[in-house]
């Protein structure tokens, strides 16, 4: 569903990332973890295409990063649900069209809006926030709502980037619960986090950064992590590229 | 994506920004009230002048020595040249009448013979009033033949000409540069406007939506706008010359006003183009980023 073959990542023509090779399957909670500024961000931003591979291939969901056309990144995007750190709800409307938004942009239909939405936000459990405007809500409710924001486009996969890190620990363990809520139906997702703790807490398959490249980790509750070998690129599945841009 | 979508996004994004959507549309009214009193004031400058041009004529007086059926050939003659508008000619009985109404004295009493010479009334097409066309004119005029004596007032054309040529080049300079500041100062406007929502063009580009379904309710949000600052602007010229103008200075009145009648809806399709391009170049600009 999702790999990285031969990846090189570069920000304005820094090297981030060399020689990348992993892929993720679909039903999977991936875990990436390291410190700020390690490329967590822009590991998860290659995914959804913001930021392209100066060398080797990302594909996700069947779409190249080498042939995806501008036109078809709109496409690939409806098909994965995105969590920020810092929400990004759309402020001037409230709730319940901040969901709707996404299925309008998907052409759904006027009558299964309303039942598609009201489904979703019974999901993350703020059925009775649909009126609300997002800035009045507090931040466990906000990132609920992008959760189910997230959900509303019936996504392959959720990409969550630092989805706790605006939050208390209490409420961080709850926003993780909703995550493997959905993914226990099936969806594939992705947190990048710094939250150890958090981790530990829901241990999962977890691959940390470590200069430039992925490793597979094992946090173990003792005061050294234990990272036990790189990633190693036969393990890379490289998936059917489906889409022809 | 609707095009009612559009449209009623259009209108919901004016309200969920009310503040800079009115400082779009006052910005809009201002600059284009300014360009409606200008653009008035040079268009009725334009066709004053214009008017002043269309009243030039040659005078052919014919010689004596001519017979009628030559006159009559020679005016037919005149009538086919390029740039000649008409002909009439003038009798010489015609002639003295007019000399009775213009000075009041009976020639033919006084003198006890009309002395007048027959001549022939020479008028110009629009676009051969300038003193070159009417040389022009004159030279083919001259060398029909016969003696010919052609006059018409070359000082007063060279000055209307000098005087034209003067205020095309100050209307098209300061024309010119409120139109610049409009076009600026509004596209300025709409982009300030539409940084604020920078972040909101962004997270709809992360949910998966096209650059289209994005871009379409700005635009028709800029074409309200455009349409609210026009009209505004329209009904704020209608007030200057309907209202202030014809109460208190007629006279101006009576010469500005028929320019308004294209500058009404000038000003409101004008508002309309700002609002428009304004907006797709802002929103193009953001989603290029985003």
């Amino acid at each position: 569903m999702i790999a990285f073959v031969n990846a090189d990542i570069d920000i304005r023509k820094k090297p981030i990332f060399r020689n990348l090779n992993f892929s993720i399957q679909p039903g999977e909670l991936v875990y990436i973890v390291g410190r700020s500024g390690s490329g967590k961000t822009t590991l998860l931003k290659s995914l959804y295409m913001e930021i392209k591979p100066v060398k080797g291939e990302i594909v996700v969901n069947g779409y190249s990063s080498r042939k995806i056309r501008k036109g078809k990144i709109a496409m690939l995007r409806r098909k994965l649900g995105i969590v920020f750190q810092d929400f990004r709800l759309l402020e001037d409307r409230n709730v319940y069209d901040n969901l709707a938004f996404v299925l309008k942009v998907t052409g759904t239909k006027h009558s299964l809006i309303n039942e598609k939405v009201m489904t979703a936000l019974k999901e993350v459990g703020l059925e009775n926030t649909a009126k609300e405007m997002p800035q009045n809500l507090s931040g466990g409710e906000q990132q609920r709502v992008v959760i189910a924001r997230a959900l509303v486009g019936e996504p392959l996969a959720i990409i969550a980037d630092e989805p706790t890190g605006n939050l208390d620990p209490e409420t961080s363990l709850e926003i993780l619960e909703y995550l493997k809520k959905i993914n226990a139906k099936g969806i594939s997702v992705i947190v990048g986090t710094h939250d150890y703790e958090l981790v530990r807490h829901h241990p999962s398959r977890t691959l940390m950064i470590k200069e430039m490249n992925l490793v597979e980790c094992t946090l173990e509750p003792a005061p050294a992590d234990t990272c036990w070998r790189p990633v190693p690129k036969e393990t890379a599945q490289r998936p059917t590229v489906a889409e022809v841009s | 994506m609707s095009l009612l979508y559009s449209i009623k996004e259009g209108f919901a994004g004016i309200g969920r920004a009310k503040l800079p959507a009115s400082v779009t549309i006052a910005t809009g009214f201002f600059s284009l009230l300014l360009l409606g009193l200008f653009g008035t004031v040079s268009f009725s400058f334009y066709q004053l002048i214009h008017e002043v041009r269309s009243r030039v004529e040659l005078e052919v007086f014919l010689d004596d020595r001519i017979s009628d059926l030559q006159a009559d050939s020679l005016n037919a003659r005149m009538q086919s040249i390029a740039g000649v508008a008409g002909t009439r000619f003038i009798s010489r009985t015609e002639a003295a009448s007019r000399f009775a109404s213009d000075f009041g004295a009976d020639v033919v009493g006084i003198l006890g013979t009309n002395p007048l010479p027959r001549s022939v009334e020479v008028s110009v097409q629009q676009g051969y009033t300038a003193p070159d066309s009417i040389a022009h004119i004159e030279k083919q005029i001259a060398a029909l033949g016969g003696g010919l004596d052609i006059r018409y007032n070359k000082e007063y054309l060279r000055g209307v000409e000098r005087n034209a040529r003067l205020f095309t080049l100050i209307t098209a300079g300061v024309g010119g540069v409120i139109a610049l500041a409009t076009i600026i100062l509004n596209a300025f406007t709409v982009r300030l406007a539409m940084y604020a929502r920078r972040d909101k063009i962004k997270t709809m580009r992360l949910v998966g939506a096209t650059r289209r379904f994005i871009s379409a309710p700005f635009l028709f949000e800029g074409i309200i706008q455009g349409l609210v600052s026009g009209g505004l602007a329209a009904l704020g010229l209608w007030l200057v010359f309907e209202q202030a103008l014809l109460r208190y200075e007629p006279a101006i009145y009576q010469i500005l006003h028929p320019s308004t009648t294209v500058i009404y809806p000038a000003l409101v399709a004008l508002g309309i183009a700002l609002g428009f391009f304004g907006s797709a170049w802002s929103v193009a600009r953001f989603l290029r980023k985003a």
